[in-house]
């Protein structure tokens, strides 16, 4: 009986003991970190198609949409 | 000012593309296709970026934007307050679609004076799409203020000076009113633009005006009983009777007003308040009637006596001396300046009875 109860304490202490060990760190693993494109202003494609157009005037001269207005059938002063 | 070209309108300057607004590139703020084809490249297109104030200007300018909506520029709310205060709440729905059609062009956004001429006067770039921090004065304000107060500040009616402060002190519109009174307004400014603070008052800048040290005694002897503009405004614009309607023909918005003429006409404060405690003020006629939106509806403005006809103005046209402050009798006694019930349409008698001054200041004993 008292062997049976020295075998329990020594278990019960090894179980204990066991708990309290510290725990091992994880090896840290290298995780490649993706490269980010420079921060470029916008033109969205290499030929910047309205600058190019709305900077030249004989183009807009060629191209501009003359207006056709209807003429006003307002009197007086608005 | 003579309108722009249709090329002209659009033509960017090359020196914008550098500036920080340039730099964020042509596609982010108006839409369409990077494409070399005109067609497909104004598929989407937003020609006024800035009608979506919030996503577009907002991004930096927040704290202009969030006030934007309550400001005149923007909400059109004083043609609102006084029609509707004319009227009657069943009418509401067929008095919107009319200031819709004929009033709302006169909606401003931040392009309309930073970027841009106002839509009202045909659009176009000011200057190359650079942004305007201050608008150009002929360009934008008086653009759409011209008829009454372009005229008058710069004096294009014959024969009457334009204001001291453009012949004098080359003073632009921003030199007066501010940015922030015009991005913005408060309270019941909100609502209509004399119902709240003087944004400018005269005294913001001649603040010696009535103060002890005033060595010009008349400042203190009137002091907050008349306005300021009646001593120092001379002769202003009046309209009578617009009516709107919708071409057969074109299917356009028009206006046909009966009558604009010069006036000068002192007369009681229609809405005196702790900012506007003035007994006396100037009166312009202007050119409601109770047909004006009848295109509309019968009877739209069955309250149309309830606001006078003859109503509350500043004139752009300030004098240091004027023919009524030329001595005390030129005012005084003068029943030619008054708004007398003879001067007054009969239909608009119970319209103006508030405003219509009944007993002339008296002429003065002894002094000239």
């Amino acid at each position: 009986m008292r062997r049976m109860l020295k075998v329990i304490v020594v278990l019960g202490l090894g179980m204990f003991l066991g708990a309290c060990a510290a725990q091992a760190n994880p090896t840290p693993t290298a995780v490649p970190t993706p490269t980010l494109p420079a921060a470029v202003f916008t033109p969205q494609s290499s030929v910047d198609y309205c600058v190019s157009c709305h900077t030249d005037k004989d183009t807009l001269v060629q191209t501009a949409k003359p207006e056709e207005k209807a003429p006003s059938e307002s009197e007086g002063v608005g | 000012m003579a309108p722009l070209e249709p090329w002209e309108k659009v033509l960017v300057n090359a020196d914008f593309l550098n500036t920080i607004h340039g730099r964020a590139g042509c596609i982010a703020c108006h839409g369409g296709q990077p494409s070399p084809d005109k067609d497909t490249a104004h598929t989407g297109l937003i020609a006024d970026p800035s009608q979506d104030a919030n996503r577009i200007c907002g991004a930096c300018h927040g704290e202009i934007v969030d006030g934007f909506p309550n400001s005149l520029h923007a909400s059109l709310q004083g043609y609102q307050t006084i029609v509707y205060s004319r009227s009657i709440p069943e009418n509401h729905p067929a008095l919107q679609t009319a200031m819709q059609n004929h009033c709302s062009s006169c909606h401003t956004t931040c392009g309309d004076c930073h970027i841009s001429q106002p839509k009202s006067v045909g659009g176009g770039l000011l200057n190359g799409h650079q942004v305007e921090k201050t608008p150009p004065m002929t360009r934008t304000c008086t653009a759409c203020h011209g008829t009454r107060v372009g005229a008058e500040y710069l004096g294009k009616h014959e024969g009457i000076p334009g204001d001291v402060h453009f012949r004098e002190g080359r003073m632009n519109c921003m030199a007066c009113h501010s940015g922030s009174d015009l991005h913005t307004a408060e309270g019941d400014a909100a609502k209509h633009r004399y119902w709240g603070k003087q944004q400018p008052a005269c005294k913001d800048c001649h603040a010696q005006v009535g103060r002890a040290d005033d060595p010009i005694s008349q400042h203190t002897i009137h002091g907050d009983k008349v306005a300021c503009q009646v001593c120092h405004a001379v002769e202003y614009t009046s309209c009578d009777g617009c009516h709107v309607a919708i071409s057969d023909k074109t299917g356009n918005p028009f206006f046909k007003t009966e009558a604009t003429y010069l006036s000068f006409m002192i007369g009681r404060n229609p809405w005196p308040s702790r900012e506007r405690p003035y007994a006396y003020v100037l009166l312009r006629h202007v050119p409601i009637a109770p047909t004006s939106f009848e295109y509309y509806g019968q009877d739209l403005l069955p309250n149309y006596n309830l606001l006078p006809t003859w109503t509350y103005t500043t004139p752009h046209n300030i004098q240091r001396q004027t023919p009524q402050n030329r001595s005390c009798n030129s005012c005084h006694g003068n029943a030619a300046l008054f708004l007398t019930l003879d001067k007054v349409k009969p239909e608009e008698l119970e319209a103006n009875r508030n405003v219509i001054v009944e007993n002339v200041p008296a002429t003065l004993p002894f002094i000239k």
